[in-house]
């Protein structure tokens, strides 16, 4: 069954085929949401909040894009918003939890050694570091590049911006981070 | 100078970062919670679909309000009604202050537009405004008890007597 069979059935009510769509795009929905949102718990969030405005304006989808698209971009939206108020009172706190988050996400490439995984670890971290530091725009482009669920259109879609200009984007927040990392010492990484 | 080597690295590693930031998935109950939500979200439909009945309820019933106040406001006051000699003798008998009528100096004439005279149409009845209800009763006045006169005798007038007049002939020029 595609989207468009669930999303005609879903409009007219039937809660069960909303249900094979959130199913299926949950995933993809709260990536997006991460990208903008440090916290896995804001992250919930929006992921939620993303799929009841769906249902609410699903008969203002008109299929000019994909169903998918269309929800991610409501997606990001309400994690931008919901970023815009933690960034306002909680900037501290989220920094803070983020950066310990971070630490305690296992790396996916574990090191040969003890010395090795010391090394990677550490660079992990300031690589995080680093990205969490660029502007919005560019780490949210980043972010949504590199989360390997997205084609360039949907980023575009997501951020309001064309083709180009996303791409742009992350080329310019890969050259910052790299930029920083060298100013880090990382010049004879290995 | 970065080598190829550390290049190479250094893009794996914020590739990798990269995408940890965006990782994991978000709770196996994600849907029975949306789920919840939309029945949630749809069971005050008729609530939301009623909501909007209310503001332009109360819109409405403002502006009857004051459109009653208004026209109670702008009602009739009481005429005062002139005796019909008085009306007839102000048309017919201008006055010098009221009655002569200047004509136009140029200025007015500029100032003030000239408006075709059209018949008003009458005044349709009003309910009494606010400002009549406050008024005080009439006064009432008992009649004053004065005694009919008698019937008058006519005035019994003797008949006048002209004697003619003799009117001697002109004497005639010479």
């Amino acid at each position: 069954v595609s989207d468009a069979d669930l999303v005609a059935r879903a409009r007219l009510g039937d809660a069960a085929a909303f249900g094979e769509l959130v199913d299926r795009h949950r995933a993809a929905v709260y990536r997006a949401a991460r990208a903008a949102l440090a916290s896995h718990a804001d992250a919930e969030d929006a992921v939620q909040e993303a799929f009841l405005v769906a249902y609410q304006r699903l008969a203002s989808f008109r299929g000019e894009a994909s169903f998918k698209t269309w929800l991610l971009t409501i997606a990001f939206h309400q994690a931008i918003n919901r970023r815009r108020t933690v960034n306002r009172w909680w900037r501290r706190i989220a920094e803070i939890g983020s950066d310990q988050q971070m630490e305690d996400i296992p790396s996916a490439h574990p090191a040969s050694s003890p010395e090795q995984q010391a090394v990677d670890d550490e660079l992990r971290r300031h690589v995080a570091a680093e990205i969490r530091a660029l502007k919005p725009k560019l780490r949210d482009a980043l972010l949504l590049a590199q989360a390997g669920e997205y084609t360039y259109e949907e980023i575009g879609a997501m951020l309001g911006a064309p083709l180009g200009t996303i791409k742009w984007r992350v080329s310019e927040a890969r050259r910052l981070v790299k930029e920083r990392l060298k100013r880090r010492g990382y010049v004879h990484v290995g | 100078m970065w080598d190829e080597r550390a290049e190479h690295e250094i893009d794996a590693a914020i590739d990798r970062v990269a995408r940890e930031l965006t990782e994991g998935a978000s709770d196996a109950n994600i849907k029975a919670r949306v789920l919840a939500r939309v029945e949630a979200a749809a069971s005050p439909e008729k609530t939301r679909y009623f909501g909007w009945t209310a503001p332009v309820a109360v819109a409405v019933l403002l502006l009857l309000a004051f459109a009653v106040w208004r026209r109670a406001d702008v009602a009739p006051a009481p005429t005062v009604t002139t005796p019909p000699q008085q009306t007839a003798r102000a048309t017919s008998e201008p006055n010098a202050d009221h009655g002569a009528v200047n004509p136009p100096t140029p200025e007015e004439s500029a100032r003030t537009p000239r408006t075709s005279r059209t018949p008003r149409t009458p005044r349709t009845l009003r309910p009494p405004s606010v400002v009549a209800t406050l008024a005080p009763p009439p006064l009432t006045v008992d009649p004053l008890g004065v005694e009919p006169m008698e019937a008058m005798r006519s005035i019994q007038l003797s008949e006048m007597t002209v004697p003619a007049i003799d009117i001697p002939p002109l004497p005639s020029d010479k």
